[in-house]
C-alpha cells in the first residue's frame, strides 16, 4: 500500500459572489510510496499550493480522496483535522512562517506543546533535531535574528520534531539564496536517506534534480513524470530542463 | 502629483487618519469653547462670573497642555505605522525631499480641515455649552451669540504650531533613517523584551508610596500639600509596572518551564509578553486617563450635588445673625431690640419672619494636663508641656436643647460634653491661671481659680451654629481636637468668661462672648436672597443697629447668598471635571481603537500561521480572545484600584470645599465608575469588531 495516494483531485474555487470560478486542479492522481523523495513540478499558477494545501489537510478538495496511510482524510471529522495534521503531517513554507514571539526553540517545540508532551520529552526531541539539523547553536535566538536560511532549517526541524509520516513543503527554496538552497537540498536528501518521506512542490529544476521522482503538473492536470533511476544531479537536471522545454514548447494543446 | 499622492496616502490610510482628524477637530472645537467661555463678552463683570472665568481660564490651559501631549503621542503612533510605506516610496526612487513634500502636503490637508472644522463646531457647540454651563452655575441671564475672534486665533496659533511640529518630527525621522531601516520597522521581528528589574522595583516603590500617603493623611491640609505627590507617583509606578512589571512577571512564568510548556499557557504567556512590550505605555496611558476622568468626574460630581447641603449647613438659616460682647467690659446688647430690627428689615422687602431663634456661646482652647483643663500650657524648668489641646465650644443646656432637639439636664459644676475624641477628662478641674505671673505696672491679671467638674452626660449630637465657630461652622464636622462643652446655665457662662477675662489681664485678648440669630422668612429663594442683597448687600443700604444696646460686632449672613456662591463655585468645578472628563474619555477611547486596529494587523499573521503549525480554529480563538481581555481590562481594573485608594485623599480634600458627605461621594465614586465601565465596555466590543474583521 503506498504511504500517499491521491485519486482523481479536483479543486474549483468560486469567489464569494459567485463570480468567476477559478479550476486549480482538474484531475490529479498519483501515489507516494514510502520513503520517497517526489518533487512536484509546475509553472507559476498551475496549482501546486492548491495541491499541497489539500494534501496538508489545511483545504478541502472539491471532488477525489487523499489517502495517507489507507484512511481517508476526508473521513476526518472538522475538529480532529487540526490534530491529524500535527500527528502525521509536516510542513516547510516558501516563507518560513516562524512566529516572532518565540524564539527559535520555542517555534521548534511548538508542535509538540500542542501535542501535550511533557517538558523532559521536549527537550530530549528538541535535542536530537537540533543535532541532526545543526542548529544547536541558533536556539535561543529569535527569527528576526538569524538569516534565511537558518530560518528555513529552524522550520524543517519544527515540521519533523513530530516524525511524521511525510514532510510536505512548498516551494522551501523560493526565498532563499543559491548557497542557502544548496544547504536545504542537502539536508532534505539527509533526511531523505534517513527514511523520511518528502513531497516538495518546486518551481526550480535545481530543487527538483534532487528528487527521486518529479511529477510535471499542467493545468491542474499531472502531465508527466521522471524518475531519477540511477543519475546523478546533473544528469538528472538535464532529463527535467529539457522535460520542461517540452511541456512549455506547445505540450498543452 | 505630490498633492494628488498625499490625498491618495489620506484616504487609504483613513482607518487611522480619520480618527486622527477627529481629534483635532474635537480637541480644537473643545479648546475654542473653552477660550471663549474665558472672555465671555457677553456677561456682566460680577463676582460670579469671576469664578466662571478662571475655571474657564484654568481649562483652557488644561486642554492646551492636553492637545499638545495628545496630537504628538498620536502623530509618533501613525508614523510608525507608516515607515514601511514611506521606507517603500524612497526604495522605489522618490527622494526625501519629494516624500517631505508629500509629507507637508499631507499636515496642510489635515490641519486644514481639522482647525477649521474644529472651529466650525465650537461656534457650533458654544451656545449650548455656554447655557449648560448657566444652567449648572444657576445663573440665569441669557445667552447671545458671539464669535470670539482672539479664541479663533488662539486655536489657530495652537494647532498650527503642534502640528508644524509633528511634520517638523517627521520630517526628522525620515532624514535620519535609511529606507530600509525604515521599511524593516513596520514589520520586522520585535526583540524580546529585557526584564528591566530595576524599573519593576521602582515601580513597585512608587505605586506602593503613592498608596501610602493616601492612606496615611490625617486632615484635609496634609491631604492637599500631598495629593500632587501622591499622584506623581502613583503615575510613575503605573508606567513603571505596566512596562517592566508585567514583563517581569511573564518572564518568571516563562522561565518556569514545566508551567510554560503547556499550551493554554505557552500560546498566552508569549503572546501577552509581546502584546505588553508593543502597548504597555499605550495600556498605561489608558490607565492614568481613565483614573483622572473618574476621580474628576466623581469629584466635582459630589461636590455639586452636595452644594445645597454645604451651604445649608454653613447657613443653618435664612438669615444667620452674629454678635460679639464682652459683658464685663460694659457691654448691654439689648437682644429683643435687634431682633425686632431684623424682623423688621425682612419686612421692609415685603417678608415676613417665619421662625426666629436666639442662643448664646463662646469659643476657648483648653490645655489638658493631667485631669486639669489650663488656659494656657503649664511651664517647668522654662518648658512648655500639656497633654492635649483641645479648641471647645461653650454653650448653655437650654441653648443645646433648642439647636439639637436632645434633652440636657445639668446641675451647677456639672458638664454635659460631646467630645468624640475622648480627650477630656470623665472628672477634673478648670483652672483659670492669670496668663502672666509678673505683670508689667499698670496691667492687672487675676487669677480666676479652679473649678471642679464632672461629665454627667456624653453627647453625640454637634450643634450647628453656624459659621461663627469657625471649625465646626466650616464643615459641621467637629475636626481635630474639638469639642462641645455644655454648662448648667447662662450666668454659669457669663461667670467662666469673667474668669478667663480677668485670666487674660482685663483685656480683648481673651475674645468674646457670642450670640447668634436664626431667622427663618417667608418667599421664595430668589425673593429672599433679593431682599437680603436690597438691605444687607451693601455699605448704604444696611439696616440702622442704633438703639440696640451696646456691642462690639454684628453682621448677618443669607443661606441663599451662600448657595449662589457655592453654586457658581462648584457648578465650575462641575462642568469643567465633566467637560475635561469626556475629553480625556476621547482620547481613552483613540488610544483603545488605534492598539485594537494596529494589533488587528499583526495578529492576522500569526493567526495564520498557527492554524498552518497545527492549531486548532477555536484555540487560537479562545487564547486570543483571553489576551485580547486581559490587555483591555487590566488598565480598567488598574484605574479601579487607584480610585479605590485616592478615595480617602478625595474625601479629605473635598473638605476644604465644605463637602463631607461621604455616604455621597461614595454613591457619586460608585455611579462614575459604572457608567464608565459601561462605556468602557460598549468601546471593547466597538473596537474588538473591528479587530476581528481585520483578523478573520
Ligand atoms: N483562495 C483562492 N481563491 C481563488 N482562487 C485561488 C485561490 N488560491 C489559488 N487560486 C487560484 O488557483 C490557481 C492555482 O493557484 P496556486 O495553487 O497558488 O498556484 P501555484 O502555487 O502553483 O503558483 C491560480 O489561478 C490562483 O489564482
Ligand atoms: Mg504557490
Amino acid at each position: 500500500m503506498p504511504l500517499l495516494e491521491v485519486t482523481n483531485l479536483k479543486k474549483v474555487y468560486t469567489t464569494r459572489f459567485g463570480g468567476a470560478s477559478v479550476q486549480a486542479l482538474s484531475d490529479v492522481s498519483f501515489s507516494v510510496e514510502q520513503g520517497e523523495y517526489v518533487a512536484i513540478m509546475g509553472e507559476s499558477g498551475s496549482g501546486k499550493t492548491t495541491l499541497l494545501n489539500i494534501l496538508a489537510a489545511l483545504d478541502r478538495p472539491t471532488a477525489g480522496e487523499v489517502r495517507l496511510s489507507g484512511k481517508d482524510m476526508e473521513q476526518i471529522k472538522e475538529r480532529d483535522l487540526a490534530a491529524f495534521r500535527r500527528e502525521n503531517l509536516g510542513f516547510v513554507f516558501q516563507e518560513f512562517n516562524l512566529l516572532d514571539t518565540f524564539s527559535v526553540e520555542d517555534n521548534i517545540l511548538l508542535p509538540l506543546v500542542l501535542q501535550g508532551r511533557t517538558y523532559p520529552q521536549m527537550a530530549g526531541a528538541l535535542e536530537t533535531i537540533a543535532k541532526r539539523l545543526h542548529i544547536s547553536d541558533l536556539l535561543k535566538k529569535y527569527p528576526y535574528e538569524i538569516s534565511g536560511g537558518q530560518k528555513q532549517r529552524a522550520a524543517v526541524a519544527r515540521a519533523l520534531i513530530t516524525q511524521p509520516q511525510i514532510l510536505l513543503a512548498d516551494e522551501p527554496t523560493g526565498a532563499l539564496d543559491s548557497k542557502a538552497t544548496d544547504g536545504l537540498l542537502q539536508l532534505f536528501e539527509e533526511v531523505n536517506l534517513m527514511g523520511q518521506t518528502i513531497l516538495m512542490v518546486t518551481h526550480s529544476v535545481k530543487a527538483a534534480s534532487h528528487a527521486g521522482r518529479v511529477l510535471f503538473i499542467k493545468d491542474g492536470q499531472v502531465f508527466h513524470q521522471l524518475y531519477r533511476g540511477g543519475n546523478s544531479c546533473e544528469q538528472f537536471y538535464t532529463r527535467i530542463a529539457d522535460s520542461l522545454t517540452v511541456l512549455t514548447t506547445g505540450g498543452g494543446d | 502629483m505630490y498633492r494628488r499622492l498625499a490625498w491618495h496616502n489620506l484616504r487609504h490610510n483613513s482607518k487611522f487618519y480619520l480618527p486622527y482628524l477627529f481629534t483635532i477637530m474635537g480637541t480644537a472645537a473643545v479648546f475654542y469653547i473653552m477660550t471663549a467661555l474665558a472672555s465671555a463678552g457677553d456677561l456682566p463683570a460680577q463676582l460670579r462670573y469671576a469664578y466662571l472665568s478662571m475655571f474657564m481660564t484654568i481649562g483652557v490651559f488644561v486642554v492646551g497642555l492636553f492637545t499638545i501631549i495628545f496630537l504628538f503621542y498620536t502623530n509618533a503612533f501613525l508614523m510608525k505605522r507608516r515607515k514601511k510605506e514611506l521606507g517603500l516610496y524612497n526604495v522605489l526612487g522618490m527622494g526625501k525631499a519629494h516624500i517631505g513634500r508629500v509629507l507637508a502636503w499631507e499636515t496642510l490637508y489635515i490641519g486644514l480641515a481639522g482647525i477649521v472644522g474644529g472651529i466650525a463646531f465650537g461656534m457650533l457647540f458654544h451656545r449650548l455649552v455656554a447655557m449648560l454651563v448657566y444652567k449648572v452655575i444657576q445663573f440665569s441671564v441669557g445667552f447671545t451669540f458671539y464669535i470670539c475672534w482672539s479664541g479663533i486665533l488662539a486655536t489657530v496659533c495652537l494647532f498650527g504650531a503642534v502640528l508644524l511640529l509633528n511634520l517638523i518630527y517627521n520630517l526628522l525621522t525620515m532624514l535620519r533613517q535609511s529606507p530600509v531601516a525604515m521599511m524593516r520597522e513596520g514589520s520586522a521581528g520585535e526583540k524580546e523584551p529585557k526584564t528591566r528589574w530595576l524599573l519593576a522595583i521602582l515601580g513597585v516603590l512608587c505605586l506602593g508610596g503613592g498608596y501610602a500617603i493616601a492612606l496615611r493623611t490625617k486632615n484635609a491640609i496634609e491631604a492637599l500639600s500631598l495629593y500632587f505627590v501622591a499622584v506623581f507617583l502613583v503615575i510613575i509606578g503605573t508606567y513603571c509596572l505596566f512596562t517592566a512589571g508585567s514583563i517581569a512577571l511573564l518572564k518568571i512564568l516563562k522561565k518556569n518551564k514545566r508551567y510554560y510548556y503547556q499550551t493554554q499557557h505557552f500560546i498566552s504567556v508569549s503572546g501577552m509578553l509581546y502584546r505588553m512590550k508593543r502597548n504597555a505605555v499605550g495600556l498605561a496611558n489608558i490607565c492614568i486617563l481613565s483614573t483622572m476622568v473618574l476621580v474628576m468626574i466623581s469629584g466635582t460630581l459630589s461636590l455639586y450635588l452636595g452644594t445645597e447641603d454645604i451651604a445649608v449647613r454653613q447657613t443653618p438659616a435664612d438669615w444667620v445673625s452674629i454678635l460679639r460682647y464682652n459683658p464685663d467690659e460694659g457691654d448691654q446688647p439689648d437682644f429683643a431690640a435687634l431682633e425686632r430690627r431684623i424682623a423688621e428689615t425682612a419686612q421692609s422687602q415685603g417678608l415676613e419672619v417665619t421662625e426666629s431663634q436666639s442662643f448664646t456661646g463662646m469659643e476657648r482652647t483648653f490645655y489638658v494636663q493631667g485631669d486639669q483643663l489650663q488656659l494656657k500650657p503649664s511651664e517647668q524648668n522654662g518648658i512648655l508641656t500639656w497633654d492635649a489641646d483641645v479648641s471647645c465650644q461653650f454653650l448653655s443646656a437650654a441653648d443645646y436643647t433648642a439647636l439639637t432637639g436632645v434633652p440636657v439636664t445639668l446641675k451647677p459644676g456639672e458638664l454635659a460634653v460631646c467630645d468624640p475624641e475622648g480627650l477630656l477628662p470623665d472628672q477634673g478641674q478648670l483652672v483659670f491661671n492669670a496668663f502672666v505671673s509678673d505683670p508689667e505696672p499698670g496691667e492687672t491679671y487675676t487669677d480666676g481659680g479652679v473649678l471642679d467638674y464632672v461629665v454627667t452626660q456624653r453627647l453625640t449630637e454637634i450643634p450647628n451654629t453656624g459659621g461663627w465657630f469657625p471649625m465646626v461652622g466650616a464643615s459641621n464636622v467637629i475636626g481635630e481636637n474639638h469639642c462641645c462643652i455644655v454648662v448648667d446655665s447662662f450666668e454659669t457662662m457669663l461667670d467662666l468668661f469673667s474668669r478667663i477675662y480677668g485670666a487674660y489681664g482685663h483685656t480683648n485678648n481673651c475674645g468674646y462672648l457670642q450670640w447668634g440669630l436664626f431667622t427663618n422668612l417667608s418667599g421664595s429663594r430668589q425673593e429672599k436672597l433679593d431682599a437680603y442683597l436690597n438691605t444687607f448687600g451693601s455699605f448704604e443700604t444696611s439696616p440702622d443697629f442704633t438703639n440696640t444696646g451696646s456691642w462690639e460686632w454684628f453682621s448677618t449672613d443669607s443661606q441663599q447668598q451662600g448657595m449662589a456662591e457655592y453654586y457658581s463655585m462648584n457648578g465650575g468645578f462641575f462642568f469643567l471635571g465633566v467637560f475635561l472628563g469626556i475629553l480625556f474619555l476621547m482620547a481613552t477611547v483613540l488610544i483603545i481603537y488605534y492598539k485594537q486596529v494596529s494589533e488587528g494587523y499583526e495578529d492576522r499573521q500569526r493567526f495564520q500561521i498557527m492554524q498552518k503549525v497545527g492549531l486548532e480554529r477555536q484555540q487560537i480563538r479562545r487564547s486570543i480572545n483571553g489576551q485580547l481581555l486581559a490587555v483591555f481590562f487590566l488598565p480598567l481594573l488598574a484605574a479601579a484600584v487607584h480610585v479605590a485608594f485616592d478615595f480617602r485623599l478625595m474625601v479629605q480634600l473635598l473638605q476644604l470645599f465644605c463637602m463631607d458627605n461621604v455616604g455621597l461621594t461614595t454613591l457619586c465614586t460608585l455611579a462614575s465608575f459604572s457608567v464608565f465601565t459601561v462605556f468602557y465596555v460598549l468601546v471593547y466590543r466597538v473596537t474588538a469588531k473591528a479587530y476581528y474583521k481585520i483578523v478573520a
